[in-house]
Order: C-alpha cells, then structure tokens, then sequence
C-alpha cells in the first residue's frame, strides 16, 4: 500500500471513529501517529503553497508599513485559514490532500509554529501578563521566515 | 476596552445610553443591549441572584407580617442588607454621566457603576468567621473575583486563573475561533488579504463567551491532559479537546504560575509538537 492508499484508509477510519464519538490516538495510537506524520506534511505543503501570502506580510512589516500588532493579527490569520482549510478537507476526505502529501518541508512547518507562538503571544500593551514576545522577536522572526520562503 | 468607546478617532462604535438600553452604532447598524442591574450578570446560581431572592423573600414576609399587623420584619437581617435600592439605580441620566467621568462597561459584569454587585463570599458553615471579622471565601469555578479575575477547576481538579487583561488578550486573538462573531473594523492601513485578520471586539458578553469555551476545555472529560509541556520555555500544563481542536495553556512554574497563557486552536504541527516533545510555542 502506497503513502496515499494509506493515508486515505486511515483518515477515513479517523472520521468513522469521531462519528461515534471515539478517536483514533485512543483506538489505536500507531495509527493516529502515522495519520498525524501525513497530516502535519500535506499542512506543511499547504502552507507553502501559499507562501506569497506569508511573503507579502513580512516583507511589509519589515519596511515599517505594518505595526508589530497588525503582522500578529495577519500571520495568525493566514496560518489559522490554512488550518481551517485543511480541517475542511479532513472531514471531506478531499482526494485534493493527495497533491499535497508529496514532498516534506518539515523546517518550513516548525518555523511557522514558532512564528505563530510568538504572534500569539504578543499585545503592545506591556501591563498584559501573558504577553511573552516583543516586537524585536517579531522582527527577526520576519527576517528569517523571508529568507527562508525566497530560498526554496 | 470597554473604557476606550467614545474616544476621539477610535474605531469602536458609538455607544449611546437610554433609558436601561444600550445603543451601539456599528457600520452594520445599530445593536441595542439591555443595561445589566445589581447582580444580573452573576451566574444564576451565584450569591447576587441569592441575595436578590433573600430580599425578595424579605420583602415578601415584610408585607405579609404588616398586613397581619406584625411589625417585626421576619427577613433575614443579610437579605436586607442586600435588597436593591431601585431608586438609586434607575437614574439613567446622570448614572451615565457617572459612568463616562469614570469610565465604567455598563456590559462589564458587575463592574460598572450601574451594574456593581461586588462579590461576597459564600458563607461557610463550618467557619462563621469572627464578629465582626471576615468569614473565609469559597472560590468556585467560573466565578469572577473582586479583581475580575476568574478561577477554573478542570475536570481533573486542576485550578487556574483567567485574568481580565488575559481575557481580553485572548478574546481579542482569538474570539473568532471561540464562537466570537463580533470582528472590528479592519484598519484602514491593512492591505485586503485572502485571509483577511481578524480583532474580536472586546466587551463582556464577548469574553463571557470566550471564558465558557475555555471552560468547556477545561471541564471536557474527553480533553486530553499534557503534564510538564514547556510554554514558550516556561513549565505548564496543557488540556486539549479533540473535538473542537482547540487547547488550554497554564503555567505551572514562574511568575505566572497558575495562569491561563494560552487558548487557542492548535494545528497539526503543533499537536505534533506537544505530543513528541512537550512544548508550546
């Protein structure tokens, strides 16, 4: 069985567990492993695919058109909206995933997570308690996540 | 912040006060909210709607005795302490004005000058406390303290802190991943994107909403539980509902120890992530 057999039987045992209110990492931990390594590629590639969305942001931001505050709100909201696009395709078990689960770019995918955390965390009002980033990280993170998108 | 309505150049609604109503003027037309009184927004089982049914008992026994020509009250001297003066708080006009000069939410919980129902403590049988001297509190889950902060009991007994200026970060992040409906303006500087940002609003009957989705996480039994996860570097704890997709943050060590840091939904990378190596960035 090929990658892409194997990621469809899985995903599609995954939804037949939820409908009855059961899961996969319960059921059979390998498997939600395995289906979980699939998923976090064809995330990865969906991401990329839209990379000039992420390029844009960054290099606006870098150039002081943007503020600290409106690149958090904007990274977020590109990064949730792919996520929001692939839960969609979960749950329709789109045979569009199978173009995604070609190549891997898992660096891509753990710099994105990391930009997120910190897009997360941060408010430019410095009384928030759970504000744990600033604008400096903000910036370098941008720096670093252009480079890295005109590299590849 | 509620606080900020009304300021010159802000991007907030126009907020207009009649009667024991709320009109807000938004570029979708106008809302209108009821005005909330002496401890409406306390949870019905609270100790406002409490007090407020002792009073009305109070007052019930009050006429009964007069009409029988007793003129002992038979109310509990506690539920008269707390029966609602109406006429001072039907004052909308100057309560309003009262309201600006101090900058009070009328749709803050309790915490405006038209809405204040200051917590008490829940009496606890076994210390009645001194005369004259504080009886000890008893903090149950999802009721706001004196500081608007609010204390969470997960369904493992695990407690934690939501604090106003917390809620109001995460309702703002992320309110719309929430079953927050109420986005601001985009601002005029933004480019239109394909994903276009998204700033919830921030008033209490947002971050009320907000706070029951965290406390739905939290009290889902079916929410997986990860000990010792590093939070941005920093000891926590994390409880993830499978279902919704979405989890909850809480330092354990540090400063904010106890704190709610993070609630969000989570992505596949980041599951991955917690899972393999217990951490949230």
């Amino acid at each position: 069985m090929n990658d892409q057999q194997n990621f469809f039987k899985l995903l599609k045992y995954s939804n037949e567990l939820k409908r009855n209110n059961k899961y996969l990492d319960k059921e059979d931990p390998e498997a939600f492993d395995t289906l979980l390594k699939f998923l976090v590629r064809i995330e990865d590639n969906l991401h990329y695919s839209e990379k000039q969305e992420y390029i844009e942001l960054a290099k606006d931001f870098l150039a002081d058109q943007i503020t600290a505050d409106d690149f958090s709100y904007s990274f977020m909201a590109i990064y949730e909206g792919i996520g929001e696009k692939l839960g969609q395709m979960k749950i329709k078990e789109s045979l569009e995933l199978a173009n995604f689960l070609k190549s891997s770019r898992p660096e891509l995918g753990k710099l994105l997570a990391r930009i997120y955390g910190s897009c997360d965390s941060y408010s430019p009002d410095p009384e928030v308690e759970i504000a744990m980033s600033d604008e400096k990280e903000l910036k370098d993170y941008a720096q670093i996540l252009l480079f890295k998108l005109q590299e590849e | 912040m509620i606080a900020d309505f009304n300021q010159e150049g802000s991007t907030q609604p126009e907020r207009v006060l009649e009667g024991s109503k709320i009109t807000l003027d938004t570029p979708s037309g106008q809302i209108t909210l009821r005005l909330p009184r002496g401890g409406e927004w306390q949870p019905k089982s609270g100790p406002g709607p409490r007090a407020k049914a002792d009073a009305r008992k109070a007052a019930a026994n009050r006429a009964r005795n007069s009409k029988a020509g007793n003129s002992q009250s038979g109310g509990s001297p506690f539920a008269e302490a707390w029966t609602p003066n109406h006429s001072n708080r039907l004052r909308p006009a100057a309560a309003n004005r009262l309201a600006q000069q101090f900058q009070t939410g009328p749709v803050e919980g309790g915490n405006g000058l038209f809405g204040r129902f200051s917590a008490r403590p829940t009496p606890d049988p076994s210390n009645p406390g001194c005369a004259g001297g504080p009886r000890s509190i008893t903090v149950l889950s999802g009721q706001r303290n004196s500081d608007s902060s609010t204390n969470l009991t997960a369904y493992d007994g695990f407690e934690a802190k939501l604090t106003d200026k917390s809620e109001n970060h995460l309702t703002s992040k992320h309110g719309h991943k929430f079953g927050v409906d109420d986005p601001l303006p985009r601002n005029p500087n933004q480019k239109p994107t394909k994903f276009e940002q998204t700033r919830t609003r921030l008033n209490n009957e947002n971050k009320a909403k907000v706070r029951e989705e965290i406390k739905s996480i939290l009290s889902n039994t079916k929410s997986d539980v990860y000990t010792d996860v590093s939070i941005r570097g920093i000891q926590g704890r994390v409880y993830h509902c499978k279902d919704t997709n979405r989890l909850v943050g809480i330092h354990t060590e540090g400063k904010f120890a106890g704190q709610i840091m993070k609630a969000q939904p989570i992505s596949e990378r980041q599951l991955e992530f917690l899972r393999e190596l217990n951490i949230l960035d």
